[in-house]
Order: structure tokens, then C-alpha cells, then sequence
């Protein structure tokens, strides 16, 4: 019987033993083996969640402008001022003539003014024209109607070309007319 | 082999795919090679309220103009593709008033087929008719204060 208690007690010791094992703090050896680890799976699949969400609400249109053409409204015509007299429209008649870029006759039906060799100097001219404090030579307001009338077949690179001299002169009006047009 | 992981990825990269091909359909007819006016005052463009009309040019000749494209819809650049084009536009008009009318031309198409379009949609009732340029390389901009008003 005291064998018997013996025994058990050493076995109990034992166990104790063991069991205290979990209790206490690991060794050196033990904390470098037990390192932290990513799930790579669920990463990815944020990752691509991410990249799919700045897919979406990125801006297509980068690397692209806009000229902004008002559109007359027809309801707007009876509030015009019955007293005001029609402005004469100033006419740029526009033509490819060849391949290249710069290949294109400007013409701008006003004596003094006629031809222009490139689309920089019809920026220039219009500029020069426009009135504005300080500027003797100027003929035109800004709101002056400037109407653009290409040839039909004018490419269309030259008409954005024409409509830009105008716009960067800070003109408002201006109109792409029918091509062709014989103007007024 | 954990298959969960890869179908998720599968799923994840079959609508990517869907959805950057629609976009690039849709918005941007890659066939178009947009005017890059020198000097350029053209404004940023506004991506709201937006419809855009590509005037897909012909392969052969890109003087022509081969088709008109609004979203997914295709329209041929006669009388009868032009009237179709209008009645979409007046119903885009009908659906949101603030709407706006891009217009993308090749550049090296001619006026003669652009202007019908562009009198089509002018006709529609949009309160904007926005022509689509290639935006300015730096330093090709126009100077400081040249088009944006006195």
C-alpha cells in the first residue's frame, strides 16, 4: 500500500511536472521558431480588390481636353434685344492643301487682314484686333461672332486649329459653319 | 489543393477584364487619333452628365467616317444612321437635361463628315456640344492668360 502510494505519488509528481511545462515561459530557442506568418492568399485577394475599386474610379479621360461649344438655345431667340443691330459676323474661310500638318489656307474675309501663312499668326491678328484698354489697333469686341467656314475638305485637325487661334484670342462667339458656306 | 483561393482569383480577373474592355469600348474608340492643337486652350473635360459620340473613321481612307458609336450602339453615317442618332440623343436629353454631347473625330477626318454630326447633335437640345481634343503635351499649352477671357 505504501509502494502502491509511492508509486502514485511519483507519477503524480510527474505529471505535475509536465503539465507545469506549458506554464512556463518558453525558451530562447522556442521564441525564434515560433515567428509570425502571413496568409498570403486573403493579401492577394484584397490587393486585387484594391486595385480593381482605383480601376474603377480612375479618370478614363486623361490625356484628353474639351472645347466647349455653346449651344444657341432656340427658346432664347425672342429675348434678344429688339434694338440691337446685328453684328457683322467675322469670316474665316479654312482649306487643306496638302499632307502635312501646317498645310492648310487661312483666309479671313476683311480687307487688310486676308491671308495668314499659319494658325499662330491668325491668333495673332485676331489678338491685335481685339478691342481692349489700350489697344489702339483694336476692332473687334470679344463677343464679336467670328464664324469658321471650312472647305469640305478640310481635314478636321485644322478646323480644331482654327477654332483654337480663336478661342486663345479670347473671342466667345465663334461657330463652325456648314462647309462650304458662302458666308455673310 | 486549396481551390477556394483560385476561383476567387479567376472570378476576380474574369471582371477585370470585362469591365476594362467595356470601358475601353464605350469611352474611347482606340481607332481614333484625336487632333493636338498646337497651343492649346482647351478645357478639362467634365466626365459628368456625358454622352460621347466616337465618328469611327474608315480603315482604308480616314478622310470617311465608317460609323458613329454612342455606348454600345452603332449607327451607319447616312440619313438614316443619323436620324437614329438623333432620336437616342433627344432621348438622352429627355433623361437627364444637364446631359453633354462629346464629340471624338479623327484628325484627320474631313469637315464634310464631321459637321452633319455635329448639326445632329447641336439639334438634340444638349446644353453642351463639347468638341474632344488630345490634351497638350507640357510646354505646347497656351501662356498663361491667352483664352481664359479678359
Amino acid at each position: 500500500m505504501t509502494l502502491f502510494t509511492r508509486s502514485r505519488s511519483r507519477a503524480a509528481t510527474a505529471a505535475e511536472s509536465e503539465a507545469g511545462a506549458y506554464h512556463r515561459p518558453l525558451s530562447r530557442r522556442h521564441r525564434a521558431e515560433s515567428h509570425v506568418q502571413l496568409n498570403l492568399v486573403s493579401m492577394i485577394d484584397i490587393v486585387f480588390l484594391l486595385f480593381m475599386y482605383f480601376l474603377l474610379t480612375a479618370n478614363f479621360t486623361l490625356g484628353e481636353e474639351v472645347y466647349l461649344i455653346d449651344v444657341p438655345q432656340t427658346s432664347a431667340a425672342g429675348m434678344d434685344d429688339p434694338f440691337e443691330l446685328p453684328e457683322r459676323p467675322l469670316t474665316i474661310r479654312i482649306a487643306t492643301i496638302g499632307v502635312g500638318r501646317s498645310d492648310c489656307s487661312i483666309r479671313i474675309d476683311l480687307p487688310g487682314l486676308a491671308a495668314t501663312p499659319t494658325f499662330d499668326s491668325l491668333f495673332r491678328r485676331l489678338d491685335d484686333h481685339r478691342v481692349r484698354p489700350g489697344n489702339p489697333t483694336g476692332l473687334f469686341m470679344k463677343d464679336n461672332p467670328i464664324h469658321i467656314i471650312p472647305t469640305p475638305g478640310t481635314r478636321w485637325e485644322h478646323t480644331i486649329e482654327a477654332l483654337n487661334a480663336c478661342l486663345r484670342a479670347q473671342y466667345t462667339a465663334v461657330r463652325l459653319i456648314e462647309p462650304g458656306a458662302t458666308g455673310q | 489543393m486549396n481551390l477556394t483561393p483560385m476561383i476567387d482569383m479567376t472570378f476576380l480577373l474574369i471582371v477585370f477584364f470585362i469591365l476594362t474592355s467595356q470601358i475601353s469600348n464605350v469611352e474611347m474608340a482606340e481607332e481614333i487619333e484625336l487632333p493636338e492643337p498646337e497651343h492649346s486652350v482647351a478645357a478639362e473635360p467634365d466626365e459628368e452628365h456625358r454622352v460621347v459620340i466616337n465618328l469611327i473613321p474608315d480603315v482604308l481612307d480616314k478622310r470617311r467616317i465608317s460609323a458613329m458609336r454612342l455606348g454600345f450602339r452603332s449607327f451607319t453615317p447616312d440619313a438614316a444612321g443619323r436620324a437614329s442618332l438623333r432620336a437616342e440623343l433627344l432621348e438622352a436629353v429627355q433623361r437627364d437635361p444637364a446631359v453633354k454631347i462629346d464629340i471624338r473625330a479623327d484628325r484627320q477626318a474631313s469637315y464634310s463628315e464631321v459637321y452633319p454630326i455635329l448639326a445632329v447633335a447641336s439639334a438634340s437640345g444638349a446644353r453642351r456640344v463639347d468638341l474632344v481634343v488630345a490634351a497638350s503635351l507640357p510646354g505646347s499649352a497656351a501662356p498663361p492668360g491667352e483664352g481664359d477671357g479678359p
